[in-house]
């Protein structure tokens, strides 16, 4: 590749990346629910008219992983033909190629020149979509119909004019409508944008030559993927996890993965998992492949452009009516925020195996999602939320895991108790790190978040959807398991916290939905912490040391793991 | 103002030098000196600056200084020890963050350290809820507990090394609970400093809150040392003048205020670049302008538009670690003369952030420097004057430059000569990146602006810019290289005031509004007077509006003049307009809401009129080099001095102009002329 | 070696086939090979390809 060349090259690259950085902006500053403009739930992506991404910025790399999928389907499912200037198509189904109901992909092409260049998409989080479950988190659904409105690929703006009929019918299947028009138009709105700035983009290189860039950036990328799996020892790496239950049945469910490296190349055969479960913890076939691509990125050089070239070397085996393919009608809402993590531990766990010095141990893996629905008593308005916290990372080769950090499938924000609180009838009694919650080792796993919250109103409805409350984020060469989460309750006038089945009799601890809950009773949740790395006697006593006096480590724990009895 | 002092000061201290500008009030004539920057001790450049210039003390009336140590402190991470004081159960608020990452697929990233250590944060027993009632008194016996705890934290350090920094949930909308805690720290740790939330910064998201308290307090007893210290060195020099200090929002402060909330001043000494460029901007009747100060390790873009600064709300020191506070809008890359080029491990060129410095510095400075810089690929091309580099203070080395450049060239397949076009091409790139971040994602269109091209390396580029964004006109003002401290000198009185409401468009009361305003205004001037503006200040007036359901805020304007029932519906009208601008849609009949008033008070002083040049005169090169423009190889170009050039006679490129402080490239095809006051105006093709 | 076919499914039936090798759903572009007397659909000849260098040696190892 000539120098020059390659100056050009990377200046379009810089400049995809910040179309879809700018995408991201007026979603954040337009949207409506909290999971959008605080939580930054979505992720915007280019993409040529082959259905290749091009471009993206530092979003959630679930949706990143998989949106290749969701447009190509959209692509071939439509034709080529049927895209005019000023269309819109929205689509979240998990059967065509979304990874799972709630994510929601609207996507616009760019003409120029009155032909068809490529296209401008962003899937996010849309908060409330219908369904048994307010909040459309139904943890306890056994199909996807249970789930939320399904929307194959259908356009939602004809040459730039409203497409009312399916306006009407999504509109009338949220619960919270208003809601869902402030964020579809965000979503919507940041796509013109993006739209302007492509053809800008367009007109300084012309569509052949900002073609033939995207092509090269591409295979560069794919070159230099390749590169970084050669340097992986060949072999063939195993390893599995489970979720600790479904939901519906409480049972574990395995994912195991065969990891095959050969030379350039990567085989991710998931084909040994279990059966798909009753509950809503599977895995659709594009997050199996996100999680996959996600391991791989994580423990590959960060400088590489991230375009679907990155993908080319890494191929995913599985089998229908697995946990990691869903068949038909199964549930998979949490497949995307659980299971997708604990898909992309096994990967880096298999690879710890050749590649030691570039693996972290597993995190908490849970998004802790907590959902709750009401009528605010100040306004008399319905509404739902979506809430998450983070969990403590896993701790790798040269430093401690993170505390409290979004999973790793995802790079969302938490949202902060003031907005909560302006938003919703809870009281925030507390918001802290979990001392003792990260696994030990020489270097120590990231600490949980506890969060305690208290009902203000008549009453909340709630529903959560968690894992690691009963399993436990692993340690690495020697590290210790990071603590298990959890979400307890507390009835007003009672004197402890219990777990929801022991207080309302569901089925798991963890994932549970519309339990009832009265002014004065307060919620609990704990998110798990990350897993340690390399043994515990190997940690520094001046680190141990400094753990104790910042109150990340309890000074029983520090002589009990650490052997420290200063 | 001192009735002898006929002369405005501005002071800029640097990396590499000290930079002084005077202003005659009455004559407008200029007077400059430089003087090398001691690293750390920033006097000794001031002190040495004022001596150079010459002016005798009791001539200098005002005095205004462009500071780095709060940036520093807080880059270098070497501030004060700070207890931060938070509502109990949120102690780990700094430490939680917003759990999001700045890289999504990364191991080796980690959270940013908070400037504050997890064990010096204390949880006191109080409560504000969501509308701003007290659902947990704060008492008198917390408060004692709370003191304990803080003794006992505070032990083993200086008081005046130290710094309270208090943040409490919901201060914004009731700030009883935090007024009456530093009341009782103050009395209970005299000598350590206090930094409150709902005075630094009174905003929701307690993250962001806190992290900005907690950097106010953690650079305070620096601030107000270095004031205390300028005090001393100004007295020794004899100066008994009132000065200042720039703000990060382009305006200044008096010392009291300045070592007061030292969060304001993180860009103090940025500010004056933009200020400087905005006067000589429009001294070559430009007002939509974008301004680019390029110095040895990064450049500064700024936007000017209709002859208005932007501003934001936000910054941050690093990913992750925000202040809030008002702000010019700036945006600073790591590109200068000395930003080092290099290869990265995908074979692509890189130019950047990292910079050799004035040490080593780059190769053709001879001083050890191995790293291949802009400046070494300027030199390469023949565009830099080996001989009158500063004047001709330095001498460079052009063999050195030309065998590292050749080397690098090596694993790119080009020649020396193509490398340096390559590493100036990909300088030139990142620059025009940062103008498109300012202009661009803004909805604004560079080339309806002029390019404000200064600082030492800033009109070397201006010419290869213009052409990349497609922009026809650059302003080159006299002295390019003192155009920081020109700023300094110049800037304006400043006062931001603001007011968080909850009204909504369905059921606000215009003259509640009104009569808010109305407080804000009067607080505002009484600010204005005691930082010394005493005539009548102009009055800008904002809202900051959103859909109801949406989250963040674009301010609307209202108009200067006095306020009634209409103009607050002409402003819901406006805001509708602003967003379907913006963002291709507007929401019809949806409520807004109101979330903040803002009031901005800006107390003009008067600008002074600059010596116009010569008129007429010859055209006459002081010698002729071969130049490398882009491609095409060496052309034999005239070189002539500034000071030469007669006024009003148009020169066409190709060309360089020299100067003491810098250098200027004229394009073939370009064409440049000097005008009013010795400002240069090159227009492209 | 394999062809391509469309999926010959009215717009408004819902089915769904599967990659014999990866499992993804097919949107509507099959790529049919014969294989020892069976017809099988892959989404592409990449596919096609592992089954035969991957799939088929890893299963009779198994076995």
């Amino acid at each position: 590749m000539g120098s020059i060349d390659s100056v050009t090259l990377s200046v379009i690259n810089n400049a995809l990346v910040n179309i879809c950085r700018e995408m991201g902006t007026a979603m954040m500053r337009t949207s409506y629910s909290p999971i959008f403009n605080e939580g930054l739930d979505f992720s915007c992506v280019i993409f040529n008219r082959r259905g290749e991404m091009i471009g993206q910025a530092e979003f959630c790399p679930t949706m990143l992983g998989s949106a290749q999928y969701a447009v190509n389907w959209t692509i071939e499912e439509l034709g080529l033909a049927a895209f005019e200037p000023g269309d819109v198509v929205i689509h979240n189904d998990p059967y065509r190629g979304q990874c799972h109901m709630p994510e929601h992909m609207v996507l616009k092409p760019v003409f120029f020149g009155g032909e068809l260049w490529g296209f401008v998409a962003n899937i996010a989080h849309i908060g409330e979509i219908g369904g048994m479950a307010p909040g459309s988190f139904a943890a306890d659904a056994t199909e996807v119909y249970q789930e939320g409105l399904r929307l194959p690929p259908v356009k939602v703006m004809r040459r730039g004019e409203y497409v009312r009929d399916v306006w009407k019918i999504i509109l009338s299947n949220h619960r919270t409508p208003k809601t869902s028009w402030g964020d579809l138009h965000a979503m919507i709105g940041s796509l013109s944008i993006a739209e302007t700035r492509m053809r800008e983009l367009l007109e300084r290189y012309g569509a052949r030559y900002l073609t033939d860039a995207g092509d090269r950036l591409l295979d560069y990328s794919e070159r230099w993927m390749r590169a970084e799996i050669h340097e992986i020892p060949n072999g063939v790496y195993r390893a599995s996890d489970c979720m600790e239950d479904d939901g519906v049945t409480d049972r574990p469910v395995w994912l195991r993965l065969k990891l095959v490296v050969k030379d350039e190349e990567v085989i991710a055969d998931w084909t040994e998992s279990d059966l798909q479960a009753k509950g809503p913890v599977n895995a659709t076939f594009v997050v199996t492949a996100a999680a996959s691509y996600s391991g791989l990125l994580h423990l590959t050089s960060n400088e590489i452009p991230r375009n679907s070239g990155c993908y080319r070397p890494i191929r995913i085996v599985t089998k229908p009516g697995t946990v990691v393919n869903v068949r038909h009608p199964g549930p998979s809402v949490g497949g995307n925020t659980e299971t997708h993590p604990h898909l992309q531990n096994v990967v880096v766990a298999a690879l710890s195996q050749a590649i030691p010095e570039r693996a972290a141990a597993a995190e908490g893996a849970s998004g802790c999602n907590f959902l709750f629905a009401g009528v605010h008593p100040d306004t008399g308005e319905y509404y739902t939320n979506y809430h998450i916290d983070g969990s403590g990372w896993g701790a790798t080769a040269t430093h401690d895991g993170d505390s409290a950090m979004c999973p790793e499938n995802g790079n969302c924000r938490n949202t902060p108790v003031e907005v909560l609180e302006s938003k919703f009838p809870w009281r925030t009694l507390e918001y802290r790190l979990r001392p003792d919650s990260g696994g030990p080792g020489r270097f120590r796993g990231g600490l949980g978040s506890s969060r305690v919250l208290r009902v203000l109103a008549p009453e909340i409805t709630v529903s959560a959807l968690m894992d690691r409350t009963k399993t436990q984020a692993w340690g690495l060469f020697g590290g210790g398991k990071g603590a298990s989460g959890g979400i307890f309750v507390k009835r007003k006038g009672d004197a402890r916290f219990r777990t929801f089945s022991e207080a309302f009799g569901t089925v798991s601890d963890s994932k549970f939905t519309r339990v009832v809950l009265r002014e004065g009773d307060e919620v609990m949740i704990w998110s798990p912490g990350g897993g340690g790395y390399g043994a515990p006697s190997e940690r520094g006593q001046g680190d141990v040391g400094r753990d104790v006096r910042q109150g990340w480590v309890s000074r029983d724990a520090a002589r009990d793991s650490y052997g420290n009895d200063r | 103002m001192n009735p002898r002092g006929r002369v405005r000061c501005g002071i800029d201290t640097g990396g590499t030098f000290t930079d002084f500008v005077g202003l005659h009030d009455d004559s407008g004539e200029l007077v400059a000196s430089k003087w090398p920057s001691s690293p750390g001790r920033p006097l000794e450049g001031i002190v040495g600056a004022v001596n150079q210039s010459g002016l005798p003390p009791e001539s200098i009336g005002f005095l205004i200084l462009g500071t780095t140590v709060a940036t520093n402190a807080l880059i270098q991470r070497e501030g004060a020890h700070v207890v931060y004081v938070t509502t109990e159960g949120f102690e780990d608020v700094l430490y939680i963050q917003r759990m999001n990452r700045k890289y999504h697929y990364s191991y080796e990233w980690t959270k940013p350290l908070p400037f504050v250590e997890r064990r010096d944060c204390l949880g006191v027993r109080e409560r504000v809820d969501a509308k701003g009632k007290i659902a947990v008194p704060l008492t008198a016996a917390a408060m004692d507990e709370l003191g304990r705890a803080i003794a006992g934290r505070l032990r083993g350090h200086r008081p005046e090394d130290s710094a309270l920094a208090v943040s409490l949930l919901f201060s914004y909308l009731n700030p009883g609970h935090e007024a009456r805690l530093r009341e009782f720290l103050e009395s209970r740790f005299p000598g350590v400093a206090v930094s409150v939330s709902h005075e630094i910064a009174p905003i929701w998201r307690e993250y962001e809150r806190g992290s900005t308290v907690v950097a106010d307090a953690f650079v305070k007893p620096l601030l107000r040392r270095y004031v205390g210290s300028v005090r001393e060195s100004l007295a020794s020099l004899g100066l008994r003048c009132p000065w200042a200090i720039m703000k990060s929002n382009g305006g200044h402060a008096t010392a009291r205020s300045a070592e007061g909330q030292p969060v304001n001043l993180i860009l103090s000494g940025q500010s004056g670049g933009i200020i400087g460029g905005k006067f000589f901007g429009e001294l070559a009747n430009e007002e939509n302008l974008i301004t680019l100060d390029m110095g040895g390790t990064s450049c500064d873009v700024g936007v000017v538009q209709a002859g208005k600064l932007s501003y934001v709300t936000n910054y941050e020191i690093e990913w992750g670690l925000p202040i809030s506070a008002p702000f010019v809008d700036l945006t600073a890359i790591g590109a200068g003369g000395g930003s080092i080029a290099w290869i990265d491990k995908g074979g692509f060129l890189r130019v950047g952030p990292q910079s050799a410095g004035a040490v080593p510095g780059p190769v053709c400075y001879a001083r050890g420097g191995t790293n291949v810089t802009v400046t070494d690929a300027n030199l390469t091309l023949g565009r830099l004057n080996p001989d009158y580099f500063l004047g001709g203070r330095m001498t460079l080395d052009p063999e050195g430059a030309r065998a590292a450049l050749e080397e690098l060239g090596g694993s790119l397949g080009l020649s020396a000569a193509g490398a340096a076009r390559a590493v100036i091409d990909m300088a030139n790139e990142n620059m025009a990146n940062a103008i498109r971040l300012v202009s661009i994602e803004r909805g604004l269109d560079p080339r309806d602006f002029a390019l404000v091209a200064f600082g030492g390396a800033g009109p070397l580029h201006a010419g290869g810019i213009l052409g990349k964004m497609g922009m026809r006109r650059a302003v080159i003002p006299p002295h390019p290289g003192l155009c920081s401290a020109f700023g300094a000198a110049l800037a304006d009185f400043r006062v931001d005031k603001v007011w968080s409401t909850n009204y909504r468009s369905d059921r606000v009361e215009p003259a509640e509004v009104i009569e808010q305003f109305g407080e804000l205004e009067v607080a505002a001037r009484e600010q204005l007077r005691r930082e010394g503006f005493a005539a009548t200040p102009d009055v800008h007036r904002s809202i900051s509006m959103r859909y109801a359901g949406q989250n963040y805020e674009h301010d609307v304007r209202l108009p200067a003049t006095d306020l009634d029932g209409a103009s607050i519906g002409t402003a819901f009208a406006e805001f509708h307009r602003l967003h379907r601008q913006l963002y291709g849609y507007s929401i019809s009949g949806e409520v807004i809401e109101l979330i903040r008033l803002n009031v901005t008070l800006i107390g003009r002083i008067a600008k002074p009129r600059l010596a116009d040049p010569g008129t007429g005169g010859p055209l006459e090169p002081c010698q002729t080099r071969p130049v490398d423009f882009a491609g095409g190889g060496p052309v034999a170009c005239p070189v002539y001095r500034r000071d030469q050039l007669p006024a009003e006679v148009p020169l066409v490129g190709p060309a360089v102009v020299e100067e003491v402080d810098s250098t200027i490239l004229l394009h073939p095809g370009h064409t440049l002329r000097v005008g009013r006051s010795g400002v240069i105006t090159v227009r492209g093709t | 070696m394999g062809r391509w076919k469309k999926n010959p499914a009215q717009w408004h039936e819902q089915t769904m086939v599967y990659c014999e090798l990866c499992g993804k759903i097919i949107p509507k572009n099959l790529w049919i090979a014969g294989e020892s007397g069976q017809t099988l659909v892959f989404c592409g000849p990449d596919c096609e390809e592992l089954h035969k260098t991957y799939w088929l040696p890893s299963r009779a190892e198994r076995a």
